[in-house]
């Protein structure tokens, strides 16, 4: 297990030193960030002046060294539109996506396991057709669509809910359901196919021949089996919901990282969005390494092969 | 069946619908048959005849559409009629019956370790506690014959072999000490070696705890060494029931006799051709009118068409009632008709006496290494699939190379195709260097027909595009001249020309097989390499393709290289036979010789191995130490010594050389010189595979 963890975690790393290096040069390749900073119609001595006093003259690799180790030493730059240190703008930001995030994946993961359960337990059926089309609807609806929608229903005409704002748990609920429901349709389909592989397995049929039926039987001998790839979908979907989360923080007016990530892109604050596509990047290869260590717990085949 | 001191399973007409696209699949069809306690009966049948199904009907694990109807059903006394699936479940599945499954490697569950899937059928059934589960999980694992049965218990599925994991399945239908153990094939994944030790081990676990048995399975020297009454299934139906000896020495039912005639026995020296049974099963679809055998039946008359053959019983030379589904009364020349099978219409067809001169085909020291690696950065180890092969092939010949899965004799086969380049050494053609011949030549002389019939053909593409595909591929004829070419050969082959346009899912198994054949046959080559050519078929369709390769050799004067791990195909089929162990010959030698007076311990373990039918005999205690190696890590010295009974101090550390008798073995004079009696019987330890 720890050979397997290691293996992982070197993987991860060489992942996490490949996106910075595109995050990085893509940015400064794309802009001048001393024009950027000396703002639109600048003279050019003043421009010129800028590249000098934050070493914009010096050759890509040596600013990427620096940007590497400051990254490393926990200075992740100054932002250039709010004035401030980037690290500073994203903490401040990051509690407000890390809860829309967690609880829209709560949302799916209580609407769709469920739903596949029974529709495998019972393929074919009115109930499974039912999911099914469901499933296919949910994902055929926009985020803004829904989200507005919700607004208008359960906080205007029915007004159980703050419209907007993220100053108490409240206001957080219908933008995880917008959010959660997203990614209802690939994880339930997901865990069905899964579960419908696995219920039709050699492995079960002895289960069976033990005298194993029912619930017991999806407990003690399925669901392990089955959820071995919905662990790595959910982590995909978690790192989309908090990278991806900028449509429902903008409809809902949620200020979290998505919303920092679209202000400084119009504002070209290349420190921060440098750091943002960084920061979400390295979130997936996080998650996508816990799951891995999560999916080596489940199958000893990962662990030990 | 007669005087049922206590008769433990009383089935009576059993019947299992179920519902398919075309309408009612009529599974099973009012089967009756009655166990005694400690009895073993034996279901032979083809695939398709409804054996595996019945006995899933009484475990309760048919499909949730299937329906099951009986008119009694009677398991030690209790009605299972009567009895919700659920109380089934949880009071005689896996508790007083249970089941072992054919497919070893998946019938584990992978996730869980052995020690939990084992003990907690006891757990389930409220049969003791965890320690008490515990302690005979070890008591079983000891018993089947895995050692160290401590570790074993914290491993998980995929760190053992099929045959361990066998094993494993065995403890856990103990477990329980149940009264009835259904086995539905537990060998036929298996090689041979460790079919004959699974089976013996489970005729002993029923003597020492007087269960009683189904055993499953369509290989008939298998049912007639562990039976002590067989079945005989078709469409269906039981078509015949009675005393091992009688129904296998005594065949009352057209069906069994022509099942008999279609094995390679294994043990005639005559050059008789196998009997076939012609035509097909016909479809369990919707009403069967009349007897299901009726249209592949010799003996067939026009009453059998329209009526159900009558279920008579007859007293059975062995004592019991025997049972036969036909209108033929008991005592009708059936016998005789066995025998008269026997007799050769074509002798010289099957002149396999003949054996070539001149080589055609030849490997020079050909090596075939991969290197495998591990993890990313681990380094690579070198897997020695071929290692060092020396052989010819022999104009005219039927080669048979054989060997237990992983010896290497599928990658040799693809040597000598070319598909696969050696990494050391050559093949020759003709004396040609085989990789320096254009492909069109190469495909001129040397084509290969596959195992599996059901992949090897492209389901899109009808059956005479893909017979004339190498036409297409190296622009022969016109569009005209290959079609004739292809009807010509789907005539030679004995495919209807009206299969033309039909696709490969539209039909049989056999039929696919000689598809591939007369594909294999367009580019007229004079070497078929056939790999594996009727281990997925059925013994009377295997039967017709044999007796079909037969008879096109001598029709078109072909060389084969006929590669398979069934020793009685072998014997029926090969003029030579070379012998593969861990990528090595370890002996070649005419049939005659080989078969009757094997040199290398390995071959003679081999054919010790192979359940000859034999009516009433036990299964030969053979024990070939250890389980196959990984190729990855072989043994020092003599690749077989760690299993090898006889083996020296010497075998430990020199490699033996295939000697001037064409025998790799430092005993070879030893041994030949000994009787034909020698029976290792050295008990043997299971090594761990590494994972």
């Amino acid at each position: 297990m720890l050979r397997y963890a290691f293996k992982r975690a070197v993987l991860a790393l060489l992942v996490a030193f490949t996106v910075s290096l595109v995050a990085f040069f893509l940015l400064n390749f794309a802009t001048d960030p001393a024009e950027i900073i000396a703002g639109e119609d600048a003279e050019p001595e003043v421009v010129e002046t800028i590249r000098e006093q934050y070493g914009f003259n010096r050759p890509l690799i040596i600013q990427y060294g620096s940007w590497l180790a400051g990254l490393a030493r926990g200075d992740w730059g100054e932002s250039y539109y709010w004035r401030k240190p980037v690290a500073e703008l994203v903490l401040e930001h990051a509690p407000v996506t890390i809860q829309l995030a967690l609880m829209a994946v709560f949302v799916t993961l209580i609407v769709a396991i469920p739903l596949a359960v029974m529709a495998a337990l019972r393929p074919n059926s009115l109930l499974d057709r039912m999911a099914l089309s469901t499933a296919v609807m949910a994902q055929a609806v926009p985020n803004f669509w829904l989200g507005l929608i919700f607004i208008i229903l359960f906080a205007v005409t029915i007004p159980i809910f703050p419209v907007s704002g993220d100053s108490s748990f409240a206001h957080f609920i219908l933008p995880s359901i917008v959010l959660g429901t997203s990614s209802v349709p690939a994880v339930m389909r997901l865990t069905r196919t899964g579960l419908l592989e696995v219920l039709s397995s050699d492995y079960i049929r002895t289960a069976k021949s033990k005298g194993y039926r029912g619930f017991k039987l999806l407990t003690r001998h399925a669901m392990r089996n089955a959820l071995l790839p919905v662990v790595s979908v959910l982590a995909i979907q978690l790192g989309h919901k908090l990278g991806s989360s900028v449509v429902v923080e903008s409809v809902f007016a949620l200020n979290g990282l998505g919303r920092l990530a679209l202000d400084s892109i119009i504002g070209s604050d290349i420190p921060t969005v440098q750091m943002l596509v960084f920061v979400f990047a390295m979130v997936f290869v996080v998650l996508i390494f816990l799951s891995d260590l999560l999916n080596a717990w489940i199958d000893p085949r990962l662990r030990l092969g | 069946m007669t005087s049922s001191r206590d008769p433990l399973l009383i089935i009576e007409n059993l019947t299992v619908d179920i519902p398919v696209a075309s309408g009612i699949l009529h599974a099973v069809r009012d089967v009756s048959f009655t166990l005694e306690r400690g009895e073993v009966l034996g279901i032979v049948g083809e695939s398709g005849s409804g054996k595996s199904i019945s006995s899933l009907a009484l475990m309760g694990l048919l499909p949730a559409s299937a329906k099951r109807a009986a008119s009694k059903l009677e398991f030690a006394g209790r009605d299972l009629l009567a009895m919700s699936d659920d109380v089934l479940a949880r009071e005689i599945t896996g508790e007083r019956m249970s089941m072992i499954f054919q497919e070893p490697m998946t019938s584990l569950n992978p996730v869980y370790t052995i020690g939990r899937q084992l003990t907690e059928v006891m757990l389930l059934h409220g049969k003791g506690n965890e320690r008490e589960a515990r302690e005979r999980a070890l008591y079983l694992l000891e018993k089947v014959g895995l050692p160290n049965a401590k570790t074993r218990l914290e491993q998980y599925p995929h760190q053992l072999s099929g045959g361990q994991r066998q094993r494993v399945m065995i403890a856990l239908a103990l477990m329980n000490e149940p009264e009835l153990i259904i086995a539905d094939e537990p060998t036929t994944a298996l090689d041979v070696t460790v079919q004959a030790q699974i089976l013996r081990l489970l005729t002993d676990l029923c003597d020492e705890f007087n269960m009683a048995m189904i055993l499953i399975s369509h290989d008939l020297g298998a049912i007639s060494r562990t039976a002590d009454r067989v079945g005989v299934m078709y469409a269906g139906q039981l078509v015949e029931t009675g005393h091992v000896k009688d129904v296998l020495e005594a065949p009352q039912h057209p069906y069994t006799i022509g099942l008999l005639s279609c094995t390679p026995k294994m043990k005639d020296n005559s050059e008789s051709l196998l009997g076939t049974i012609p035509g097909m099963v016909p479809s369990l679809v919707g009403e069967v009118k009349g007897c299901a055998f009726a249209n592949r039946c010799a003996e067939r008359q026009n009453e059998c068409l329209h009526r159900s053959p009558p279920l008579r019983e007859f007293a059975g030379a062995m004592g019991g009632i025997r049972r036969s589904r036909c209108i033929l009364k008991p005592g009708w020349d059936g016998e005789a008709k066995a025998e008269g099978l026997d007799v050769a219409e074509r002798v010289n067809v099957k002149d396999i006496t003949k054996t070539g001169e001149a080589n055609v085909l030849s490997a020079k020291n050909v090596a075939c290494h991969f290197n495998v690696k591990k993890s990313l950065f681990g380094p690579a180890q070198v897997l020695r699939a071929v290692d060092g092969i020396n052989l010819d092939l022999r104009a005219g010949e039927i080669l048979a190379l054989v060997g237990e899965s992983g010896c290497g004799k599928s990658t040799l086969a693809k040597l000598l195709l070319g598909v696969e380049q050696p990494t050391a050494g050559h093949i020759q053609l003709d004396g040609q260097d085989l990789m320096a011949t254009a492909s069109f030549e190469r495909a001129r002389r040397l084509q290969p027909v596959f195992q599996d019939p059901y992949s090897s053909l492209n389901p899109r593409k009808t059956i005479g595009q893909s017979i004339g595909r190498p036409l297409d591929l190296h622009k022969i004829g016109e569009a005209t001249d290959r079609r004739r070419e292809v009807e010509r050969l789907m005539e030679l082959v004995g495919l209807p020309r009206r299969l033309y346009h039909s696709y490969p899912n539209q039909i049989s198994g056999g039929q696919r097989q000689r598809v591939a054949i007369a594909r294999a046959l367009i580019m007229k080559p004079d070497i078929l390499i056939c790999d594996e050519p009727t281990s997925a078929l059925d013994v009377s369709v295997q039967s017709q393709i044999l007796n079909l390769l037969l008879d096109l050799r001598a029709e078109l004067g072909l060389t084969y290289l006929i590669i398979t791990h069934d020793l009685s195909v072998v014997d029926y089929m090969a003029t030579r036979i070379a012998v593969m162990y861990l990528g090595q010959i370890v002996e070649v030698g005419l049939k005659e010789k080989l078969i009757h007076d094997p040199s290398h311990p390995y071959t003679r373990i081999l054919l010790d191995s192979v359940l000859k039918m034999e009516p009433g005999e036990k299964i030969p205690k053979t024990e070939i130490g250890g389980a196959f190696p990984n190729a990855l890590a072989m043994p020092s010295g003599c690749r077989f010594h760690p299993r090898c009974p006889l083996a020296i101090d010497k075998c430990r550390r020199v490699a033996p050389e295939l000697g001037t008798d064409n025998v790799r073995c430092h005993l070879s004079s030893e041994i030949s010189s000994r009787t034909t009696e020698m029976v290792p019987s050295v008990s043997g330890v299971e090594k761990e595979v590494p994972a």
